[in-house]
């Protein structure tokens, strides 16, 4: 297993309540919530288990915005999977691919709504341990997206583009988020910073990782 | 069905127009944002911190590859800013030390214009490992930009002229590496030698712009080209499968792929009958596949604007339009282009 620093870009919400995610609820899955919404029911233990499968990763990847094909909801409103950016490049790489695919760049593009949404959003810099097998079933891993054969733009040599976490990423793991604010859209927009706040819960991977140091 | 123009291929690809400008704005954004770190002076902490890694080669790599997604989703709505932010790409890889850079920029451009967009002193640059502080030491010897390097000195005549190595001998050391992967689609390194090899092979001087090539030699390019172009084919529509992301714009797939247009671009050249002898024949290879017939379009709509843009393509790939934008950040902006009486 490893840890992998990701960046989940979110927009519709404002500064106080992207203060609640880092710091109380973390980032929730879609159908999480959508529970919590309506009915305001939550979602059942015993149900992840049975949502934790290939097939609605698969739906996750690949058919995002279609109807569910044994869930009342779309895809995305049913998925219990969270995708975050993943990205980073060493010369060699580089080199290969004429190519950098950074995580703050696609973050921002899917905060930004892909450049057709005005008004503030948030990068949230969080980690997550990946597997390096597939292991949809296991809620605590995180699973790697990368079909080189679709998505042609990702590397051959390196694990940049999607990574899925499963049901949650708890605040403990989400180091800061960066505020960001857009005032125009299409051919002119022009993201701007706005600000940038640490989460003092958070817990730096390097303590949980297999490295002990020597005093 | 045989599509005319780019426009056609939006619409038989069914994407929005507004989704592709949005896309164009947003990597443009980001692109001069990082180009904004670049300057003390300024610069949103942020931009600053992404614009100058630790790794100075980074920097202009982020920039290179902004201004280049940037391009090709403008290639299918405004072939003149799909140009202008390509030359800024190109740029910014020869910035990072990448050859890539040159491939780019000669894939567009006809001799005379990078003569005078000082496409020599790059490739010299290139060829001695002394494209600048920035330089990533390990993409001077990466088999995958030097193959880059060798296409466009094989394709150019004026860039042949001025190559201090053997463009045979490099050739024959990459082959060595032939089953490298080249650039989105994987494509193997030995296609591209062989196709490096085919324009060694054409020694044909005569710049007559309505020159031809022998027939058989122009069947052998365009067979190439159009393999290349059914590889891109295939992701464009693996990718349609997940609408959600490519009614966005958003697939993580080069719709227009502009490595593919320039290698295009240098297979046909800058001269017209050339050009529409080679890129005609790929369109009967590909008659079957819309999607396959992208790159070739994007590449004959380039050569026609191109022409008109060599000032413009000058002031870019020497730098001079930042003398005049305040605040572009390059640290290079001024002071460190070779002089040029060491042009021959």
């Amino acid at each position: 297993m490893y840890v992998q620093k990701c960046i989940k870009g979110v927009n519709g919400i404002d500064l106080d309540r992207a203060k609640e995610m880092m710091q109380d609820e973390g980032l929730t899955c879609n159908w999480w919530r959508e529970r919590a919404r309506t009915p305001r029911t939550g979602i059942g233990l015993q149900e992840i288990g049975e949502r934790l499968t290939h097939s609605n990763l698969y739906l996750h990847v690949n058919a995002y915005g279609a109807q569910h094909p044994d869930y009342a909801g779309l895809v995305f409103q049913e998925t219990p999977f969270i995708s975050l950016s993943a990205g980073n490049v060493t010369a060699p790489v580089f080199s290969r691919t004429s190519t950098v695919w950074s995580a703050h760049q696609t973050a921002l593009d899917f905060a930004t709504g892909h450049g057709t949404y005005l008004g503030d959003c948030f990068l949230f810099h969080c980690w997550v341990i990946v597997g390096l097998r597939s292991a949809v079933g296991v809620r605590a891993l995180a699973e790697e997206v990368r079909d080189l054969k679709t998505y042609s733009q990702y590397s051959y040599y390196q694990g940049e583009g999607e990574i899925a976490a499963k049901i949650d990423v708890p605040p403990s793991q989400i180091e800061k988020f960066e505020h960001w604010r857009t005032t125009s859209t299409g051919l002119n927009q022009d993201p701007e910073f706005i600000d940038e706040w640490g989460n003092p819960g958070y817990i730096d991977p390097a303590t949980v990782v297999n490295l002990r140091e020597a005093l | 069905m045989a599509l005319h123009n780019l426009s056609a291929a939006r619409d038989a690809l069914g994407l929005d127009l507004a989704a592709l400008q949005s896309r164009t704005g947003f990597y443009r954004a980001y692109a001069r944002n990082l180009e904004g770190g670049r300057s003390p002076a300024g610069a949103d902490p942020i931009w600053e911190r992404l614009a100058n890694p630790a790794d100075p080669w980074l920097g202009p790599a982020m920039i290179a590859s902004s201004y280049r997604t940037a391009a090709q989703y403008a290639e299918l709505f405004d072939t003149r800013l799909a140009v202008e932010l390509m030359l800024h790409a190109s740029r910014a890889y020869l910035d990072a030390g990448a050859a890539f850079g040159l491939f780019l920029a000669a894939g567009a451009m006809s001799d005379e214009a990078l003569q005078q967009a000082g496409g020599p002193q790059e490739l010299r640059k290139l060829s001695s490992g002394t494209s600048g502080p920035q330089v990533a030491p390990s993409n001077a010897d990466s088999p995958v930009q030097q193959a880059y390097l060798l296409l466009a000195v094989a394709a150019r005549p004026v860039l042949r002229e001025q190559f201090r190595g053997d463009p045979q001998a490099m050739l024959r050391r990459l082959s060595a590496y032939g089953l490298e992967p080249v650039g989105a689609q994987g494509i193997a390194l030995e296609r591209y030698l062989d196709i490096a090899q085919l324009m060694l092979a054409d020694r044909t001087t005569d710049r007559d712009p309505e020159a031809r090539l022998p027939d058989e030699l122009a069947g052998t390019m365009a067979s190439h080209l159009a393999a290349i172009g059914r590889a891109h084919a295939a992701a464009l529509h693996a990718n349609r499968r997940n609408e959600h992301l490519w009614r966005s714009a958003a697939a993580p797939v080069n719709i227009v792929d502009l490595e593919q247009t320039a290698l295009f671009g240098l297979v046909a050249g800058p001269e017209s009958g050339r050009s529409r002898q080679v890129l005609g024949r790929v369109a009967d290879l590909v008659a079957d596949d819309e999607f396959a017939q992208v790159t070739s379009l994007a590449a004959e709509q380039t050569a026609e604007v191109m022409p008109s843009m060599t000032g413009r393509a000058t002031e870019i790939l020497r730098r001079l339009d930042r003398q005049r934008r305040p605040g572009s950040g390059d640290d290079q902006a001024s002071g460190d282009y070779p002089d040029d009486s060491d042009d021959r």
